[in-house]
């Protein structure tokens, strides 16, 4: 699945959806009296969201970008590169049992990718041979924790948002340096913060907007070339930060 | 319910959506896929790193339009570019040396492309690395002099593989090795040989310029030396064995050469390639008759041979009872024989028909050459060592030698008698008339004095005389090492000096070194026309060893 298009198709979705159910609720109530009535009748006990948006990860790139050096690579597209792999896509959903109309506890999943590439060369140890061709990368970072949502209204519509989640972050990275393949991947206990405001389109259905942190730091990975699978142990400075700052929309549910 | 139900529907697409994330997983198969590897390229690129730069075209038929890339190359070179497109299966790249390699030698190592739906093509290259070798020469200067051969070595100091080439040299110079390849700590060791031929007298100098692939670029060797005559030479053969004895016909324009060890006759003939005859017994001497139809040699088993001016085979032998120590052919059908000093004392007389053997009554103790005088049924000899070593005469005109025999109280040192047999040249630098048989006996006098020549601080060693240049060839031997050996042209009737030249040194490899030595030259002919000069060169290397050379120079 391609979760650009995935991401992207949820966000018109939203909108989509969003116009098509104001539409209907406006046909099937037509006062207000009947409309809050039917709101008392059905307080909701879950809550449902589905969101997409940008994620742009916070770690330093500058030993990572030295590193690009000794592959040959200029720094017009080191930065090129190290630009367009921390800017991702991400897609996230939850869903959340409220213990009263403000207040719920629940799962909380987020996916997010990224992807570059950029030419350089790779030489051999043994002093005679150099590679020349593509370094690209393929990150999925998803995250999965329990997570605890509080709302707060500000009037009919609108509302503030806060939701905490506490998990794993699960790293995986498909590398592909000229012609060595490779998959890293790893997890890592992660925390994620999200406010935001959502609007209430009807009873049981609401546009959110919000922004996001997840902090997570990886110090274990799984290195597969295709033929060993190696666990090595990231110390000091080479512990992957797969801490990002995220925006998105989506819609929810109320039931 | 109408609105539960489209709620509940748009609910449950939800959590399908949420299961569907969760269960997300991408695939591994990128892991273990193959590259697809195509024939390799048929043409081989050589490349060393003393080029620079070079442009290869790179030819691919089923490569169409594709694109390609570059994947692997050696780790000095640069691929410019990296990536192209084939226009009809054909494309080009270049390759340029970046850095040096360490450890020189030769290096099989393709170059891979990776090119648009073939795969991985491979383009063979071989490159020789030649390292950073550096050059050293035994010496930058060179001081020959009158010298024609001097030495030096060009040796590689460094890690790597050193090509040296000379590039440049005076043009009187040649050397045995032009190029050569050196590996770190070899050496060439390089002789150069001087050819003053044409040269005016006077110093020279010149440099000889070495190239190098190192990281010394080029060496200058200064080398000098000094003409005190121009020389001329010609094609120069080696003669295996020593020579004892060797004739010339000027009518036939046939050289004998006689030689021991091994015992062998040598036929040299203008249009000729040389030919040879070989013995079973030791000759002494050699003797051709005037129009060159009888040859004869004398043995140390007495024997005297006739031998076929055609087949150069022996056809006669005949046993003669003495060691001679030279031979003369008559006209007449008779040989003559003078003795071995200490072993006989008489001229024999050689009937060649009947093989009588006639001892002449005189006593000639020392008589040792002899010489038929050409046109006259005279035979004049001389003591050679003696003092004074007369001038001989015998009557011949009756075969066998007269008993009476004529002696003129002169010193000779040896003699050469002129082409028409009417003067003969001694190797003290007078010219006397040949004197008739007059009968007498012991005379003390001299024969009439024709007149002296000059030469300068040396020894005459051969004597010859050409009457189409009216000239007297004379060489000798200077006691001056950078004179050398000299070939005076003398007029024949005022005895000035006209011209004159050097010989030119003989390369010899005695004992494992090349020497360049001045030779002595103890038989020199002249041919009849006057055009060509033959030399029979002898040089003595360190150990006593004598080489021989037969050098034919033109005078034309």
């Amino acid at each position: 699945m391609n979760i650009k298009f995935f991401s992207l198709s949820l966000l018109l979705l939203t909108v989509i959806f969003s116009i098509v159910t104001q539409s209907l609720y406006a046909q099937l109530y037509d006062n207000k009296v009947e409309r809050q009535l039917d709101e008392a009748r059905h307080q909701p006990k879950f809550r449902i969201s589905i969101d997409g948006g940008l994620g742009y990860l916070i770690a330093s790139t500058k030993a990572a970008k030295a590193q690009m050096k000794s592959y040959e690579i200029a720094d017009q597209e080191a930065d090129r590169y190290y630009r367009e792999i921390k800017l991702g896509e991400q897609a996230g959903a939850s869903i959340y049992y409220q213990i009263d109309p403000d207040v719920g506890f629940g799962l909380d999943y987020n996916i997010f990718t990224t992807k570059s590439e950029v030419m350089g060369f790779l030489t051999t140890g043994d002093g005679y041979i150099k590679y020349y061709g593509p370094f690209k990368e393929k990150i999925y970072t998803s995250f999965l924790g329990a997570s605890f949502l509080q709302r707060q209204n500000i009037n009919e519509k609108w509302n503030l948002y806060g939701k905490l989640s506490v998990g794993l972050a699960f790293y995986r990275n498909e590398s592909m340096m000229i012609i060595v393949p490779a998959l890293i991947t790893g997890n890592a206990p992660a925390i994620r913060g999200e406010s935001g405001l959502s609007y209430s389109i009807n009873p049981r259905i609401s546009v959110i907007a919000g922004i996001s942190y997840l902090f997570s730091t990886l110090r274990k990975i799984e290195v597969n070339d295709g033929t060993n699978t190696t666990a090595v142990k990231l110390e000091g400075d080479m512990k992957e930060n797969l801490s990002r700052l995220s925006v998105s929309t989506g819609v929810q549910f109320h039931f | 319910m109408l609105t539960g139900k489209v709620f509940n529907k748009i609910v449950i697409r939800t959590i399908e959506l949420l299961i569907l994330f969760l269960f997300y997983s991408c695939s591994n198969d990128y892991l273990h896929e193959k590259q697809k590897v195509s024939d390799a390229i048929g043409d081989t690129i050589y490349m060393s790193d003393l080029e620079t730069v070079k442009a290869v075209d790179f030819n691919l038929p089923q490569g169409g339009n594709a694109r390609w890339r570059i994947l692997q190359f050696p780790l000095w070179m640069e691929v410019t570019p990296l990536e192209g497109n084939f226009s009809d299966g054909r494309s080009s790249f270049q390759l340029s040396n970046k850095d040096k390699i360490g450890q020189p030698g030769i290096v099989n190592l393709p170059l891979i492309f990776d090119v648009e739906g073939i795969g991985l093509v491979e383009y063979p290259l071989i490159f020789m690395n030649f390292g950073m070798p550096r050059a050293m020469v035994s010496y930058n200067n060179l001081p020959l002099n009158y010298q024609s051969i001097g030495n030096f070595s060009i040796q590689n100091v460094e890690n790597g593989i050193l090509v040296w080439e000379i590039k440049d040299k005076p043009s009187w110079l040649t050397v045995s090795k032009q190029k050569g390849i050196l590996n770190r700590g070899e050496e060439d060791k390089i002789s150069v040989i001087v050819s003053r031929d044409n040269l005016a007298k006077g110093d020279y100098s010149g440099e000889i310029n070495i190239v190098f692939n190192g990281i010394i670029q080029s060496l200058k060797v200064q080398v000098s030396m000094k003409v005190f005559d121009p020389t001329l030479s010609g094609n120069v053969v080696a003669i295996e064995g020593e020579v004892v004895d060797a004739e010339y016909c000027k009518a036939s324009g046939l050289i004998m050469i006689a030689a021991k060890n091994p015992n062998r006759i040598y036929f040299l003939k203008p249009g000729e390639s040389m030919t040879s005859l070989d013995l079973n017994k030791i000759p002494i001497s050699i003797a051709i008759s005037e129009t060159g139809d009888v040859i004869a040699a004398t043995f140390t088993n007495t024997d005297l041979s006739l031998i076929s001016s055609e087949s150069r085979t022996i056809t006669k032998n005949i046993p003669t009872g003495i060691i001679a120590s030279d031979l003369a052919l008559g006209n007449n059908g008779w040989a003559y024989l003078s003795p071995k000093q200490f072993v006989g004392d008489y001229l024999q007389s050689v009937d060649l028909v009947t093989g009588q053997v006639v001892k002449n009554n005189n006593y000639m103790s020392g008589l040792s050459l002899i010489r038929k005088v050409p046109g006259r049924n005279l035979l004049y000899g001389t003591k050679v060592g003696w003092y004074p070593d007369f001038l001989i005469v015998f009557d011949i005109s009756n075969g066998a030698a007269n008993d009476i025999v004529d002696q003129w109280w002169v010193d000779l040192a040896k003699f050469w008698i002129s082409e028409k047999g009417d003067q003969i040249f001694t190797g003290l630098k007078k010219i006397y008339n040949s004197p008739d048989y007059l009968k007498k006996g012991t005379m003390n006098e001299k024969p009439v004095l024709a007149g002296e020549f000059e030469v300068n601080n040396g020894s005459i060693t051969s004597m010859d005389h050409c009457s189409v240049l009216k000239e007297l060839f004379v060489v000798y031997k200077s006691h001056i090492d950078a004179t050398g050996t000299q070939v005076l042209r003398i007029d024949d009737s005022g005895y000035f000096l006209k011209n004159s030249f050097g010989v030119n040194r003989c390369l010899v490899i005695d004992n494992g070194n090349l020497l360049s030595l001045t030779p002595e030259v103890p038989y020199m002919f002249v041919n009849r026309a006057g055009t060509e000069l033959n030399l029979i060169k002898k040089v003595n290397g360190s150990s006593g060893k004598g080489y021989w050379f037969y050098e034919k120079i033109s005078l034309k």
